[in-house]
């Protein structure tokens, strides 16, 4: 029997045991990173709550492999690393941190001026610094690493260490959910720090009534009533940033990011001008900050992030690539001298697009085989197809290649009226025998995707069984030369026919029953690789687009054609597709009409 | 002196519990349960007694004699209606 | 200082220690400057209020006192004469401590309301301060004013000692809210010595953590999901409007009940007794007796300081009397005890806030309680002609359901941003009742998962149990001790995991105030 005593004793004991549980708990899965690295380190996840303290811990051990940082708050993300690398030969990590202030920004730059090498440093200065100014010490997500802060590193474990057992399941959860690409919980890229945009740098943007729809918030964009009460504290600290890159020697460049001109407008033009003229006392810089960029919603991931795509464009202003796009306004460098003609434009944000100028709209037809027996939706007659291409040409479209998408998006330049892509599945030889003389009479181009296990074959692989002729590598050679036709790829093997597999087939580029999806990509790019290969070997091209087998695709197969160097891919989603000049992504999982056995006339209604 | 206080005693048991009957049928005289602390009557049964007791013995029970010993038992309500007319 | 906080269950823990350690003579004196500190971490310019009822009724005991003294000691010859001029005495003292302290309370609550009213019917605008409401204002002005009444009727001697009677006012746990304390109750315990007393600490951490139990594990969870529908009344449908209201009862009581339990535990652990606020309410079998268990101090302090006063005050006696010669039967008998129950009801209402909704509150309990009274001959003889055992469990769950349907209502009326609202969603209630509501995934777009209902879900169930316990006269703590060491420390580290773990309890986290706080 246990007397009240001994239950008070009891009691005590277990209160006090559990906040020693807690610390355990909190140690072991140290879901913040904080306690060194162990086996369940997660650097992504624990940079998600918090990536001040995370990339500190992150960097302890690895900044060997950098030697130059790009730092700021969360817009700094967009700034891509591989194209900064390009255009300053270095090794650079982005060492974004979502809602850091520019006293957060200073403390970093004094730490790894101290403690890293330390070439170049892009200093990405966002309208929001103005606004907050050395706030969120105080809490677990928003607080610098001690060592960075300077503060005491005994309260710091603490806190850390005693944090609500939350984070500590939601990090066992999470691993148990965790994916390929990014999570909610995981959205960090750990190698070059930034933000993993992955699955957003390949979906389709086009239409504007249809990414309106995805994304609401620009249609009914939020109120908000900022006050910048700390633009003298803000540009101190970058005083102090640019005295210590002077005295070490680094390379500072100064970029202000690009803000979304409904957001701007929300602000104090008169505060406004008085951020971009106090910073131009302290340094020149590139300033992004308005332009038609703005005004579109569709070079935004959300309301106030800029794409990577963009990043990209101020990369090229800042460092001179004039082949790359960017609209006529964009970027300006200010410098002291300037910067009272230059701060003029912000009396008058308009958020007016004229999206005439940088979009364009693209039909692609989809055709498979062309024969006399026109027996299924896929098959074209030959009388049909000529009357079709003569209509097409007729009517004032003009077959564009993949190389001129290609330079509207990546270049900027213009497309013809009325462009129009037309395309083939398969590589089947009627391709070559009838529709390539056609194409080739009345001046009109295309583009063939071809399977590449069936290349030059009329039975199934190895299998015997005959399936209808395709034309070979020497044909699609002669047809890349006459520059008429494009070969391109429809995939090596992955367009299998269940019917002819005694497994699973891999009917199109997803993940099969049970494949994971590190094997799924492996399987992906070992096809695309032989795909790639062959098609260099046997013809000397280039293979750049790829057309989807059955149109199946997820955002992981779309990943891994970008990340082979794919520039295009196609599906059999019935729409015209809206290609936007600077954002290549457009490319990506572009629509296509089916087009039947119908008449020239027919043809034109339809697509009209 | 004694069978004549013992008459009134009775005659005045029986009023009270005629009053009590009316407004709580169910109440056992012969058992020993407490009218107030076992709920027998409640707040608006109390004013109801109390009322009817002012009004046949023409005395003044207020509420501060509002009390479990004053009210649990028929007795000691007697004593109660008693104490007030001295 | 919330109870759920931090700085409470330090500043308990050091509270306990100390009292226990010092000479027992000066425990009184702790629990006063315990009492204070706590108050004046609410903010110190509200301190003023709580002094001025203090001081008032202070005095106010005093002069009473003084003149029952007085009379006491008379001889029955002046008695007769002077019995009348002290008892006028008396009465001019009780009113003015009675208005003092009701006008600072209505000043306080209920006159930016009244001139509201005025200004939207006759139009002309009154000047209205903008005053802080103190802590638990209701709650100690009241236990303050029922001290005085009782010093009126001579019950006890009145405290001398103004620091004493202050620690009667002021008393930590009770003053957020309630239980409303009688002085013969609370005073001799909180003035007398207490030697420690391991039982009594030991049931105190054990009410105090069922408290803590159902306000954050319960209350707190299903508090997100009531006050997204109830402050979106637009987007929702009937059914969920009826969801949310169970929610309500479930989130009021839980919270409610449990900040009882909080500082019922916390005054146990002092070896000091708190009357009880609440006993299982939901077993209750008609409004009447719900009342009886809801909130029970309040109930009794309308019943002892305005019910009896009014009921057999010589305007309703008269009333009565004049009902019973007028009116036939039960209508008769009843008719001035109704009045004046309905009036109590009405008081109820409002005590709990100043607007229209909790008017019509007061008049809704009050009418339902009035129409039963008037309609039990009625039931009876309907009751003998059904052959229906009406002894039975099957009678007996109809009343506890029937009772809980009438509640249910009531809590759309207190709930609802607008009295007009309140009609409005329970009309929807019945008019949109959608069962696909349940299943198309509203239920999840308010904060809350699938986990977090099971959680609600399972704790209320576990209330439930408890309560159903009790309902048959168990009493768990007893219970439990008589259990072997390993359950007993099973009943200590399940109930502080589940707390810690599924009770939102983190570094400075503070749960919602109670519900009942701002009155």
């Amino acid at each position: 029997m246990m007397n009240s005593k001994k239950w008070i004793v009891m009691f005590i004991i277990t209160v006090l045991i559990l906040p020693l549980l807690l610390a355990a708990c909190n140690f072991t899965l140290n879901p913040f990173g904080v306690f060194g690295q162990d086996f369940l380190t997660w650097h992504s996840f624990s940079e998600t709550l918090n990536p001040r303290v995370a990339k500190t811990e992150y960097l302890e051990e690895h900044h060997n492999e950098y030697d130059s940082y790009i730092i700021g708050c969360s817009s700094t993300s967009s700034y891509p690393v591989e194209t900064l690398n390009k255009y300053l030969d270095a090794d650079f990590y982005n060492l974004i941190m979502y809602g850091a202030d520019m006293w957060d920004v200073e403390k970093t730059v004094e730490y790894i001026n101290e403690n890293y090498e330390v070439k170049n440093l892009v200093l990405n200065v966002y309208i929001d610094n103005g606004i907050h100014y050395n706030e969120g010490e105080d809490s677990l997500n928003d607080k610098l690493h001690y060592k960075v802060s300077g503060k005491s590193g005994a309260a710091f474990y603490i806190k850390y260490l005693f944090a609500s057992v939350n984070y500590s399941f939601d990090k066992l959860s999470a691993l148990r959910n965790d994916t390929e690409l990014s999570k909610p919980f995981d959205v960090f890229d750990e190698k070059t720090g930034a933000y993993d945009k992955r699955a957003r740098d390949i979906e389709n943007i086009g239409d504007m009534g249809t990414y309106l729809e995805s994304y609401p918030v620009f249609a009914d964009y939020p109120p908000a009533a900022p006050d910048m009460g700390k633009i003298s504290e803000c540009m101190e600290s970058v005083k102090v940033i640019k005295e210590i890159c002077e005295k070490s020697g680094i390379n500072l460049y100064v970029a202000c990011a690009p803000v979304y001109a409904e957001y701007l407008q929300h602000f104090d033009s008169r505060q406004v001008k008085e951020f971009y003229t106090a910073l131009a006392e302290v340094t020149p810089f590139y300033d992004f900050t308005y332009s038609s960029v703005s005004c579109e919603p569709r070079y935004f991931y959300d309301a106030t992030h800029f794409r990577n795509a963009v990043g990209d464009m101020a990369a090229a202003y800042m460092f001179g690539d004039k082949s790359v796009y960017m609209p006529e306004d964009f970027g300006t460098y200010v410098t002291r001298e300037n910067v009272s003609e230059h701060v003029k434009v912000y009396d008058n944000i308009s958020i007016e697009r004229q999206d005439d100028i940088y979009t364009d709209s693209v039909p692609v037809l989809m055709y498979h085989h062309i024969d006399e027996n026109a027996d299924s939706n896929s098959v074209v007659t030959p009388d049909n197809f000529e009357s079709q291409i003569k209509a097409l040409r007729d009517n004032g479209y003009t077959a564009v290649t993949l190389d001129d998408i290609y330079d509207y998006v990546y270049s900027g330049t213009d497309l013809p009226d009325k462009p129009v892509l037309i395309t083939f599945d398969d590589g089947y030889a009627s391709n070559y025998d009838i529709a390539f003389p056609i194409l080739q009479k009345y001046g009109m181009k295309a583009v063939i995707f071809a399977v590449g296990s069936s290349v030059g074959k009329d039975t199934y692989k190895d299998t015997g069984i005959v399936i209808k002729p395709h034309f070979t590598y020497e044909q699609a050679k002669e047809m890349m030369d006459s520059s008429v036709i494009s070969v391109q790829t429809h995939t090596y093997d992955m367009h299998q026919a269940q019917d002819y597999e005694d497994d699973e087939a891999r009917t199109g580029a997803i993940m099969l029953t049970g494949e994971s999806e590190q094997e799924f990509m492996a399987a992906m790019e070992r096809d695309l690789t032989q795909a790639m290969n062959e098609m260099q070997s046997e013809t000397g091209y280039e293979i750049t687009a790829l057309a989807y087998p059955n149109g199946e695709y997820s955002d992981l197969s779309q990943h891994v054609c970008r990340s082979m160097g794919i520039k295009a891919t196609f599906t059999i989603e019935p729409r015209t597709n809206v290609l936007i000049k600077g954002l290549p992504q457009c490319l990506f999982g572009m629509g296509r009409y089916n087009v039947d056995d119908i008449t020239g006339k027919e043809l034109i209604a339809m697509i009209g | 002196m004694g069978n004549i206080t013992q008459e009134i005693s009775t005659e005045l048991k029986n009023t009270i519990q005629e009053i009590i009957f009316a407004i709580a049928p169910e109440y056992d005289f012969q058992e020993d349960a407490a009218l107030v602390d076992d709920e027998i009557i409640d707040s608006l049964d109390m004013v109801y007694l109390i009322s009817t007791l002012n009004d046949t013995f023409g005395i003044e029970i207020t509420v501060d004699d509002i009390t479990p010993e004053n009210f649990n038992t028929v007795d000691s309500i007697i004593e109660l209606i008693q104490s007030k007319q001295e | 200082m919330a109870f759920t906080s931090v700085t409470f269950l330090g500043f308990m823990v050091i509270l306990v220690i100390l009292y226990y350690m010092i000479p027992k003579k000066f425990q009184w004196i702790l629990l006063l400057i315990g009492s204070y500190a706590f108050y004046l971490c609410g903010g110190v310019k509200t301190v003023i209020y709580l002094l001025l009822t203090t001081f008032s009724t202070y005095l106010a005991g005093i002069g009473l006192g003084s003149l029952n003294f007085k009379f006491k000691n008379l001889t029955s010859e002046e008695k007769k004469t002077i019995k009348a001029k002290i008892k006028k005495s008396k009465q001019r003292i009780v009113l003015a401590a009675a208005l003092f302290n009701f006008g600072m309370l209505y000043m306080l609550k209920y006159w930016a309301f009244t001139a509201e009213v005025i200004k939207s019917s006759a139009g002309f605008a009154l000047y209205v301060p903008n005053l802080l409401m103190p802590l638990g204002v209701s709650f100690y002005i009241f236990q303050s004013v029922g001290y005085v009444v009782d010093m009126y009727r001579g019950k006890y001697e009145a405290q001398r000692n103004f620091a004493k009677y202050a620690l009667f006012v002021s008393f930590f746990p009770q003053i957020i809210q309630g239980p409303i304390s009688r002085y013969n109750q609370l005073a001799p315990q909180l003035l007398g010595e207490h030697s420690v007393n391991w039982d009594q600490i030991k049931y105190g951490i054990q009410l105090a953590m069922w408290g803590y139990f159902k306000k954050l594990v319960i209350a707190e969870r299903a508090g997100v999901f009531v006050n997204e529908v109830y402050g979106n009344t637009a987007s929702y449908s009937g059914s969920m409007m009826a969801a949310a209201t169970l929610g309500y009862c479930i989130q009021l009581y839980c919270d409610f009940s449990g900040g009882i339990d909080i500082t019922r535990g916390a005054a146990q652990m002092l070896d000091i007794d708190m009357i009880q606020n609440f006993k299982r309410p939901i077993f209750a079998r008609s409004l009447t007796d719900y009342w009886r268990r809801w909130h029970i101090s309040l109930g009794q302090w309308m019943r002892d300081y305005l019910f009896y006063p009014l009921a057999l005050s010589k305007g309703f006696t008269k009333m009565g009397g004049f009902a019973r010669k007028h009116f036939r039967g039960t209508l008769g008998r009843i008719f001035a005890t109704s009045l004046a129950t309905f009036c109590i009801y009405f008081v109820i209402g409002i005590w709990h806030g100043a607007n229209f909704r909790y008017i019509t509150y007061g008049f809704y309990n009050g009418a339902i309680i009035t129409a039963s009274l008037l309609l039990e001959p009625t039931f009876a003889k309907i009751r003998k002609k059904l052959p229906i055992n009406w002894k039975g469990a099957g009678w007996h769950f109809v009343q506890i359901a029937r009772t809980c349907a009438i509640v249910f209502i009531g809590r759309y009326i207190t709930r609802a941003p607008r009295l007009l609202t309140a009609f409005y969603m329970i009309k929807m209630s019945v008019t949109d009742f959608r069962l696909s509501s349940f299943t198309d995934g509203t239920l999840f777009a308010f904060g809350l998962s699938g986990f977090d209902y099971i959680v609600i879900g399972l704790g209320m169930a576990v209330v439930l149990a408890v309560e159903t316990y009790q309902e048959r006269g168990g009493e768990v703590r007893k219970t439990l001790e008589q259990k072997n060491p390993f359950v007993q420390w099973l009943a200590v580290i399940v109930p502080l995991l589940v707390i810690i773990l599924l009770g939102a309890v983190d570094q400075g986290y503070v749960a919602a105030e109670f519900i009942y706080a701002q009155f």
